[in-house]
């Protein structure tokens, strides 16, 4: 007892902290939990296999680490607030663990995940499908994602955080300059989240590919579902880059190959590997917020999306140059100029068919009838953010110029305003568009303006003054910049914007809280004020779980918008009502990610036993899994009619 | 507004810090040349912003839907062929500007070293948290400082003992990163006298905030002075 409470007392204040919340914070959930006698329902959704209930996990747990890498960096900004500042114990070793762990999570564990999630509830409905192609599958990616992001996040308890930065650059992530389980718990935790991922992707191609309702051709889709497609074929591809990368890491850390170390191996080969994957990446998380607000800003507008087929082939163009334009990130490494200067040439011509969208977009809106409700109010938040995170990657393509802006805060303010710009800003907006489709109720429209000022003007705040930084020299990660160089003014002025940003989540939160607290439900297929265009508006808000009772007929890009201009309330349904067939619910995928999580732990720890013991259990459970006999339930065509019938009236 | 407003506050920013803008208060050559193409591509960047944004603000004052215009079926238009034809062109002509001083720039920047007159060669080594700079033509070392004469051209021979770090002095040129396997080479020519910040831009651990160094740009004379006292101290 002694010993364990000299433990305890031994421990910084700050991991201190975060065990006590965390064992409230569980005590409090488990109490809950067994009050309202909602086990029973917690597993349900656990072990549920519909696309919408995964999405909907999805959503939430990325949002939780949404808040964990939100606070990390509320934490960096008051330790840089002022010149040699000394905040709490965030300087040198611990600063580093909150920014490695900060970009890590927001990257992995929160922008990637939080647009499957959304694309995971819309996809599917777009396409008028009853669910996706492998929906054991979904829920295994879904668990896989949960697994890998809890080891991320025990880290900083159990061992320390990983602290090489988010890209974890050898030699500084290898054993002779980091040592012990920190470092550890970033290759492992990623491969396993990764393979989730790896799995979401090919779900998605399958689904889009197979799956669509009788007319949906390839030109009708809607442009959630071909962004979600073109990001989906990224995904297989720029992960496999990643997984080897993280397993050649792993290897290094774990079994002293030398691959990565200089002399015998060559660091910079993790770091070819590691951009191959990470610039894809910022397309993977920027191609579906892109769909979100071709969607959001054509219902709002009451306008077809303007030209549409090149805003196809604009998502298909930058999935395609998003592969070769990687080394941008590495110009001072001392690479040949020739190399240098065609990822320039790469990098610079990204811009077309960005600016492609862009003046699409715009003149989406030209001529129609604009309202201003929140998701519009992202989107429009998004135009005029990304136009400068945009601009700024094109200056950043400049090569000498490069050489100025490489590593310093000119990159940070570019990089927040191009993937807060969009993948923030669209899930935000997707989240407030298809909310009442979601769960049949609106997110209140007061608080949601109060979340989109503050948080939209919080983030100028915070990263606008970052490019001027950047210019005064100031380089990237460093926990501390002396006085009288005049970057103390700036620091703060981005300390108190982020404070702002923070308000903003807290807005967002309480109107969660009150939406779901409130009884007044909404039932309305199309409650955007009928200027719904795409199939999820013709079915009722919250879909049943077979989403479609009879499937539609697709005759044109925007059905549903058709019908209303010819006068129709719906669209037209096709066939007889028919016995449904739906996959089953599954707790093996929720079994797989423990067996994965403790087989992570012996890795991380490099305790051999647990190792093996939690492969053994995935191993069995995919035994299990492969001699399983299970055909699925049968809704029947009575119930199906019957549910029909009650949202037609 | 948030348009005009931030315009605003970059205004108030630029004014109060602009003397501690050293990237665009350059002092070398290499980083006058990169100065050049930042304010070209500024230049450029601006007439995009002003472009979009006035068409953005244009049309969401115009066409915001007024009370009465609720049930309103505004006419729906695939697109344009011209305008669309308009603007993938016009990124290309902009984007042709900027590309042939990127490029003509660059092969200038990273081949400059074989056509050096009688340069002044310093081997610099980096290591967790610190630089050293060694100068085979006089066999000095110092640690995280260096001395350059003025108008003469240095070759920095760059090299690390652990990680990999990166060298920069904003002010005098842009970064080059120094690896533990293999010797990178930055060239530049010393265009004042003066003091100027140096650092690494490379996170390398700990205490990588304060791996820094102060440069001195001094007179050709002075310079020699220095080297020959220098000189003697280590004997």
């Amino acid at each position: 007892m002694k010993a364990l409470l000299d433990y305890f007392t031994s421990l910084p204040s700050d991991i201190l902290l975060a065990d006590v919340s965390f064992i409230i914070i569980a005590v409090i959930i488990c109490y809950l939990l067994t009050k309202h006698s909602k086990w029973e329902w917690l597993w349900g959704w656990i072990t549920s296999t519909d696309h919408k209930k995964i999405g909907i996990i999805y959503l939430l747990v990325s949002f939780l680490f949404f808040i964990r890498a939100g606070i990390e960096a509320l934490l960096i900004r008051m330790q840089l607030a002022f010149p040699n500042n000394d905040f709490w114990v965030f300087q040198g070793d611990r600063f580093n663990q909150l920014t490695s762990t900060h970009g890590t999570v927001m990257i992995f564990l929160v922008a990637t995940p939080l647009l499957i999630g959304l694309m995971n509830v819309i996809v599917p409905l777009q396409i008028g499908a009853r669910d996706v192609a492998f929906p054991f599958m979904n829920s295994l990616s879904l668990w896989l994602f949960i697994s890998g992001g809890i080891l991320i996040n025990v880290s900083f308890v159990a061992g320390g955080s990983p602290n090489a930065g988010w890209t974890s650059y050898a030699p500084l992530a290898l054993n002779d300059y980091t040592p012990g389980p920190g470092n550890n718990y970033y290759p492992i935790g990623l491969q396993v989240a990764g393979l989730g991922t790896i799995m979401g992707g090919i779900n998605f191609i399958v689904t889009i590919l197979k799956m669509r309702a009788p007319g949906m051709r390839f030109m009708r889709m809607p442009l959630s579902t071909w962004a979600m497609f073109i990001t989906s074929i990224l995904i297989v591809y720029a992960f496999s880059a990643l997984a080897v990368a993280l397993l050649l890491l792993t290897f290094e850390r774990l079994f002293g190959t030398v691959i990565l170390t200089g002399g015998e191996g060559n660091p910079i080969i993790w770091q070819h590997l590691f951009w191959i994957f990470g610039h894809p990446e910022v397309y993977i998380i920027a191609l579906p917020a892109f769909g979100i607000f071709s969607d959001v800003i054509s219902t709002f507008s009451k306008r077809k999306l303007f030209g549409y087929p090149s805003m196809v082939f604009a998502i298909i163009l930058i999935g395609f140059l998003g592969f070769m334009v990687w080394v941008h990130h590495m110009f001072t490494v001392g690479l040949s100029t020739n190399i240098t200067i065609f990822f320039a040439l790469t990098t610079m011509l990204i811009a077309v068919p960005t600016g492609i969208k862009i003046f699409n977009w715009l003149f989406t809106m030209r001529g129609g009838r604009i309202r201003f409700d929140t998701p519009m109010l992202y989107a429009l938040g998004f135009i005029f953010t990304f136009v400068i995170g945009g601009v700024t990657g094109v200056m950043l393509s400049v090569v000498p110029a490069d050489y100025q802006y490489h590593d310093s805060y000119f990159v940070v303010a570019h990089l927040h305003y191009v993937i807060i710009g969009a993948t923030i800003f669209g899930v935000f907006s997707g989240v407030y568009y298809w909310w009442p489709k979601m769960f049949g109720k609106f997110l209140n429209e007061k608080l949601g303006k109060w979340n989109f000022w503050t948080f939209g003007i919080g983030f100028h705040f915070t990263f606008f003054p970052m490019h001027i930084m950047g210019l005064m020299g100031m380089p990237r990660r460093v926990f501390t910049y002396p006085e009288g160089e005049g970057l103390g003014f700036l620091n703060f002025i981005s300390t108190c914007g982020a404070f702002l940003m923070g308000a903003g989540v807290l807005f967002f939160m309480i109107n969660i809280y009150i939406t779901t607290r409130s009884t007044q439900k909404n039932t309305l297929r199309d409650p955007w004020f009928s200027r719904g265009r795409t199939l999820e508006w013709t079915i009722p808000s919250p879909p049943p779980p077979y989403n479609f009772a009879r499937l539609p007929l697709v005759k044109s890009r925007e059905p549903l918008w058709e019908a209303y201009e010819n006068g129709y309330k719906n669209i037209d349904f096709i066939g007889e009502y028919e016995d449904i067939h739906m996959p089953n619910s599954t707790s093996l995928p929720f079994f797989m990610g423990i067996g994965f999580l403790i087989a992570s732990f012996g890795f991380v720890f490099e305790i051999w036993v647990i190792a093996i013991m939690g492969m053994a259990v995935v191993f069995l459970l995919m035994g299990i899994r492969s001699f399983q006999h299970k055909s699925g339930i049968h809704i029947p065509k009575e119930v199906v009619m019957a549910e029909d019938k009650g949202a037609e009236d | 507004m948030r348009v005009p407003f931030s315009f605003y506050v970059i205004g108030i920013i630029l004014m109060s810090g602009c003397s501690n803008l050293s990237v665009l208060d350059s002092k070398g050559t290499a980083a006058d040349s990169e100065l050049k193409l930042l304010y070209l591509s500024i230049a450029l960047m601006v007439i995009v912003l002003l472009v979009v944004f006035s068409l953005f603000i244009r049309f969401l004052i115009k066409y915001r839907e007024r009370p009465g215009q609720e049930n309103d079926f505004p006419t729906q238009i695939e697109g344009n062929k011209k305008l669309e034809t308009t603007w993938i062109v016009l990124p290309f002509v902009i984007l042709f500007i900027l590309a042939v001083p990127t490029f003509a720039t660059t092969y200038q920047l990273d081949n400059k070293a074989e056509s050096m007159d009688e340069p002044l060669v310093i081997n610099v080594t980096g290591k967790q948290f610190s630089w050293v700079f060694y100068y085979p033509e006089f066999e000095i070392t110092l640690e995280n400082e260096v001395k350059l004469p003025v108008d003469r051209p240095v070759i920095f021979n760059l090299h690390s003992e652990d990680v990999i770090h990166s060298f920069w002095i904003p002010q005098l040129a842009g970064k080059k990163d120094v690896l533990p396997h293999k010797e990178n080479q930055l060239t530049l020519t010393p265009l004042e006298t003066g003091t100027y910040d140096g650092k690494c831009a490379e996170f390398c651990g700990a205490s990588h905030a304060f791996m820094t160094f102060e440069t001195t740009v001094v007179e050709q004379e002075t310079f020699k002075q220095w080297t020959n006292v220098a000189d003697k101290q280590e004997d």
